[in-house]
C-alpha cells in the first residue's frame, strides 16, 4: 500500500471537470485508489464520490493506493494534481 | 386558423413549422411494486441508463467543430456521473430495498446527493447540484418517454427554418437561435424592449413576444405565420391567407434590395449636415453585417456576451484576443463598453452580492465593476492592450455620479501606468466616454462632459429610469414611452452639454434604429447614431431626405408637449413633412 499527502493547487479545486479527469486517470489502474480529506473518504473511481469531498483550492488530502500497480497509480494521480489538472490556472 | 396578438419585432414575415420548447418540468411518479416486479424494474432502469448514454454519445458526435471545448468536457463529465455507483448503483439499491419504481428511486437518490452539495461552503461546488439534477432529468425523460425540446447544447435536432414557441427565452437560449438557423420565435412573455426582442432585431428576425398562452395553444409542426410588423401570429393559416403573406414577404425582400443601393452614399442631410451612422455589435460575428451596410465603426460593443454562459470570467488574454480581432476586423472606431451586467443579463458564475444585480436599481454595470475590481481590471487591461491595434475607446455604462467617473478614470490611469512599466503597448490617448442612462447623469451631463471624451445616450435604460418602469416587467411596460416629454428633454439636455464641451454625443439605444424617431433626433441636434446594423440603411434613407433647418422648430414644439399623446401627434406631423 502506498500513501502520500498532497495539496490541491488549481483555482477551482475538485470541480466537475477536474474530478472527471481524476476519475479517468484512476480508472486506468486496477489498484484501489482512495482519497482522504478530513474525515471523509472517497473512491477515486467514482466521480460523485470525488466531487462530494468538496475539496477547494488549498485543500490538503491523503492519497492511498493499494494493489498490483499501486506505485504507477500514485505517480499518475499526483502528477495530474500537481499539473493543475492540465488547466490554465 | 387562429390569430394571436402580441408585440411585434422586425419588419419581416416568417412562415414555418412550430417547434414548441418543453423544458424541465418533469413530475416524478411514485408507486410501490411487489417482489416479482423488481427484476423487471431494475432491467427497465438499466435500459434507460443505456439509452441516456447513447444519447450523450450521439450528442458528442454532433458537436460542431467550433463548439467551445467546455461543451465536450461537460458531456463527458455527465456521462461519467450517469455510470457512477453513487447515482445509479444507489438508485438500484433503493428499488430493491424499498420496492419502489425506478423514477422515484432515482429522484430520491438525486435529492440525497443534492442535499450534500447544498451544504457545501464553496459556492462553485454548491452550484454543482445542477449537474446532478441535469443527469437525473435526462434519465427520467428516457424512463418516462418524454420528448424533450430544449434549446441547449444537448439538443441535436435540425432546427433550421423552424419557429420556436416558448414561454420565455433566456439570453443563453437566444444564442442557440442564432447558431441553429431558426426562422423566428414567439414567446408568451416579454415586450418590445426585453432583451430577447433586442436579439431578434439583431438577427434580422421577425418575432412576436408577449403572446400570453401561445405555448399552450400551439403544437409541434403547426404551420405559423409570424408578422413582426403587426405583432400577429397566425396558426395553421388558410391557403388564401398563406398566399397573401407569401406575396408580402416577397415585397419586403424587394424593399430591402432597394435599400441596399444606399450603402455607398455619404450619410448627409439635404442641408449638408454630416451624420455618423455606427453599428452596435455583440461578437466578432456581427462585423460582417456592419460591413455590408458600410457603418462608420462601432458605437457600442456589448462585451457581456464574452462573460455570459460560462463558469468563470474570461482571462485577460482571452479578452485581448477578442478585442483585437474586433478592432482590426472593424478597421474604424470601436467603442468597447465595459461589462454591463444586470437585469435579464446575468453571469453564470457567482460573486458577492450577485442577487442585487437583478434589480434595475441594484449593483449592476459600472457599480458592479467598481465593487468587483478583480473582474474589471483584466477587462480594462485587455481593452488598453487592444488599443495598440486599432481605434478603440472605453465606454463606461450607467455612470451616475462624478465620483464614480473619477474612480474609473483613476483605475484606468493606474492600469496604464502598470502596462507602461511592464513595457506593454497601448494607446496612451485612448478616449474614455460615459453612457448616459440614469436621469442624474443626463441632468449633470454638462459637468460629466468636462471629465469625459464623449457621451453616449443609452435610451433603453434612460427611459426605464426616467419613467420608473422596470422594462422586463410585463405589467408596467405599457408605460414605457420614448416620447414622454421628460425623456426628450433629457436627451436634448445631453446633446446641448456635448455641444458646449465640444465632445461627441451619440445615441445607441433602440430609438436610434427606429425610423420614426430619426427626424426627431436630427432636430434635437444629434449627429452620431449607433444601432443594430440591420436598421442602418432604413435610417440612412430618412437622413438623406431630411432638412435639419426645417426640423428644429417642429422638434421644439414636440419637446414642449404636455404629454406623450400630444408629442406623438406632433411627431407624426413632423414625419409627414
Amino acid at each position: 500500500m502506498q500513501e502520500q499527502p498532497i495539496e490541491i493547487i488549481n483555482k477551482l479545486g475538485l470541480h466537475a471537470r477536474a474530478s472527471a479527469k481524476l476519475v479517468n486517470t484512476a480508472a486506468q489502474f486496477s489498484s484501489r485508489i482512495e482519497l482522504e480529506f478530513g474525515e471523509q473518504k472517497a473512491d477515486a473511481k467514482s466521480i460523485m464520490s470525488v466531487m462530494m469531498l468538496a475539496a477547494s483550492k488549498g485543500s490538503k488530502m491523503l492519497i492511498r493506493t493499494d494493489g498490483d500497480d499501486e506505485q504507477e497509480a500514485m505517480n499518475a494521480i499526483t502528477t495530474l494534481i500537481n499539473n493543475y489538472f492540465d488547466e490554465q490556472e | 386558423m387562429l390569430s394571436l396578438f402580441g408585440s411585434g419585432i422586425g419588419r419581416g414575415i416568417a412562415i414555418g413549422p412550430a417547434y414548441v420548447l418543453k423544458n424541465s418540468d418533469i413530475e416524478t411518479p411514485q408507486f410501490t411494486l411487489n417482489k416479482q416486479q423488481i427484476a423487471g424494474e431494475v432491467k427497465r432502469f438499466k435500459a434507460a441508463i443505456n439509452e441516456t448514454e447513447q444519447s450523450y454519445k450521439a450528442l458528442l458526435k454532433s458537436l460542431p467543430k467550433d463548439a467551445p471545448k467546455e461543451s465536450a468536457a461537460f458531456i463527458n463529465a455527465h456521462m461519467m456521473m450517469l455510470r457512477d455507483p453513487m447515482i445509479t448503483g444507489e438508485a438500484i439499491k433503493i428499488i430493491r430495498s424499498e420496492l419502489v419504481n425506478a423514477e422515484h428511486a432515482l429522484q430520491t437518490q438525486a435529492d440525497n446527493l443534492i442535499r450534500v452539495f447544498e451544504q457545501m461552503e464553496d459556492t462553485y461546488l454548491r452550484a454543482k447540484k445542477g449537474d446532478v439534477q441535469h443527469v437525473t432529468n435526462r434519465v427520467l425523460r428516457h424512463l418516462l418517454g418524454i420528448v424533450s425540446h430544449s434549446l441547449d447544447e444537448f439538443n441535436n435536432e435540425n432546427l433550421s427554418g423552424k419557429i420556436i414557441v416558448a414561454k420565455d427565452l433566456s439570453p443563453a437560449e437566444t444564442v442557440f437561435i442564432k447558431d441553429r438557423k431558426v426562422a423566428s420565435f414567439v414567446t408568451d412573455l416579454g415586450s418590445q424592449i426585453s432583451h430577447t426582442a433586442i436579439i431578434a432585431r439583431s438577427l434580422k428576425m421577425p418575432a412576436v413576444v408577449g403572446l400570453h398562452g401561445s405555448s399552450k395553444i400551439i403544437s409541434d409542426d403547426d404551420v405559423l405565420i409570424v408578422d413582426g410588423m403587426r405583432g400577429i401570429i397566425i396558426i395553421n393559416p388558410s391557403i388564401g391567407v398563406l398566399k397573401e403573406y407569401k406575396a408580402r414577404q416577397t415585397k419586403i425582400r424587394a424593399r430591402e434590395r432597394e435599400l441596399n443601393t444606399l450603402t455607398k452614399k455619404p450619410s448627409r442631410t439635404v442641408d449638408g449636415q454630416r451624420v455618423k451612422l455606427m453599428a452596435n455589435i455583440e461578437t466578432a460575428k456581427d462585423i460582417k453585417g456592419l460591413k455590408q451596410v458600410n457603418a462608420a465603426g462601432v458605437g457600442l460593443y456589448r462585451t457581456e456576451y464574452l462573460f455570459m454562459g460560462r463558469e468563470q470570467a474570461p482571462t485577460e488574454a482571452e479578452q485581448l484576443r477578442e478585442y483585437k480581432r474586433i478592432a482590426s476586423g472593424v478597421g474604424d472606431i470601436v467603442a468597447i463598453r465595459t461589462l454591463d451586467i444586470g437585469g435579464d443579463k446575468q453571469l453564470d458564475f457567482n460573486y458577492p452580492n450577485k442577487q442585487s444585480s437583478s434589480s434595475p436599481l441594484g449593483l449592476r454595470a459600472v457599480r458592479l465593476c467598481l465593487s468587483h475590481i478583480e473582474i474589471f481590471k483584466p477587462q480594462l487591461r485587455a481593452i488598453l492592450r487592444a488599443s495598440a491595434f486599432g481605434k478603440v475607446s472605453i465606454m463606461i455604462p450607467m455612470v451616475s455620479s462624478f465620483d464614480e467617473i473619477n474612480q474609473v478614470l483613476a483605475i484606468i490611469k493606474q492600469t496604464k501606468a502598470e502596462l507602461k512599466s511592464e513595457g506593454v503597448a497601448f494607446d496612451p490617448r485612448i478616449k474614455v466616454g460615459g453612457m448616459i442612462e440614469v436621469p442624474a447623469a443626463a441632468i449633470m451631463a454638462e459637468v460629466f462632459a468636462q471629465k469625459l471624451d464623449f457621451l453616449s445616450i443609452g435610451t433603453n435604460d434612460l427611459i426605464q429610469y426616467t419613467l420608473a418602469i422596470d422594462r422586463v416587467d410585463d405589467a408596467v411596460n405599457y408605460l414605457y414611452d420614448p416620447l414622454h416629454p421628460a425623456v426628450l428633454r433629457l436627451i436634448s439636455l445631453v446633446i446641448r452639454a456635448g455641444e458646449k464641451a465640444n465632445i461627441p454625443v451619440s445615441l445607441c439605444g433602440e430609438m436610434a434604429g427606429n425610423v420614426n424617431y430619426t427626424r426627431l433626433l436630427l432636430g434635437l441636434g444629434l449627429k452620431n447614431f449607433s444601432m443594430d446594423a440591420t436598421y442602418l440603411l432604413d435610417v440612412k434613407g430618412r437622413i438623406l431626405n431630411a432638412d435639419t433647418t426645417k426640423l428644429r422648430y417642429l422638434v421644439g414644439k414636440i419637446l414642449s408637449s404636455d404629454n406623450p399623446i400630444q408629442a406623438r401627434d406632433r411627431l407624426n406631423a413632423l414625419n409627414r413633412l
